[in-house]
């Protein structure tokens, strides 16, 4: 099922948004990460952990899940199908993979806002920042970015059997 | 349908390479992932930091540190 062009270029703005603002936000996650760590000031590392809890639960996760399932629908709206081609397909499981790992990564986060909410002294100092998951996270969308600039050519054994199958109607 | 003698299937084309180095390559960063991690003692995140580990329901009282 193929959407007609006025919809393609509607769910097509709305992929770009959820995944360009999903990057973004990521960045603005680091930099709080960054801060917590580096800051010596107690109400800096108490704030800039109910912040990245904040952005973490209500800009980052629904980014994810709506640039994931946005990507779904433009996949499989569009000639490109989901598993036809590798860039679609390895895309996909990357963002994928990224959501869930954020998904299960949040309630850490809130458990460590928490505490910082409430420590003092060296328990507020020891808590640190959350650098690897976000800069991890941060490059996998950065591949995935290129991914769909780049479009690299690759049918997938399932793309090439329904090219075959068309292409004999 | 009976193929003819000398006619070829169509075969599915060969695995790209940059599909090919991608595989590689994520399969020596997840195993460096693995290996840091078991070095690490297998904890990782920021719960790590907080006394009772990555448990979020596992709150325990801050242990108290000497000077």
């Amino acid at each position: 099922m193929t959407m007609k062009p006025g919809l393609r270029k509607l769910v097509l703005s709305a992929h770009l948004t959820f995944s360009i603002g999903w990057i973004g936000t990521v960045v603005a996650y680091l930099a709080l990460g960054v801060l917590a760590v580096n800051s010596s000031d107690t109400a800096n590392v108490r704030g800039a952990w109910m912040a990245m809890e904040l952005i973490g639960w209500y800009v980052i996760v629904p980014l994810a899940v709506a640039s994931l399932l946005t990507g779904v629908v433009m996949a499989l709206g569009t000639k490109w199908g989901l598993f036809r081609h590798y860039w679609v397909s390895i895309s996909f499981f990357l963002t994928l993979f990224a959501t869930m790992v954020l998904i299960l990564h949040m309630p850490s986060v809130s458990s460590t806002a928490q505490t910082a909410r409430t420590a003092e002294g060296e328990v507020l100092e020891s808590l640190g920042g959350d650098l690897h998951h976000p800069a991890v996270g941060l490059v996998i969308l950065l591949v995935v970015q290129v991914l769909n600039l780049y479009k690299p050519k690759g049918l997938t054994r399932y793309g090439w059997r329904k090219q075959q199958e068309e292409s004999a109607r | 349908m009976v193929d003819k003698p000398g006619s070829s299937q169509p075969t599915p084309p060969p695995r790209p390479k940059w599909v090919k180095v991608s595989i590689i390559v994520a399969v020596v960063i997840v195993a460096l992932v693995v290996v840091i991690a078991i070095m690490s003692g297998g904890e990782h995140g920021p719960g790590r930091h907080i006394p009772g580990g990555d448990n979020p329901g596992n709150h325990t009282p801050p242990v108290e540190h000497s000077p």
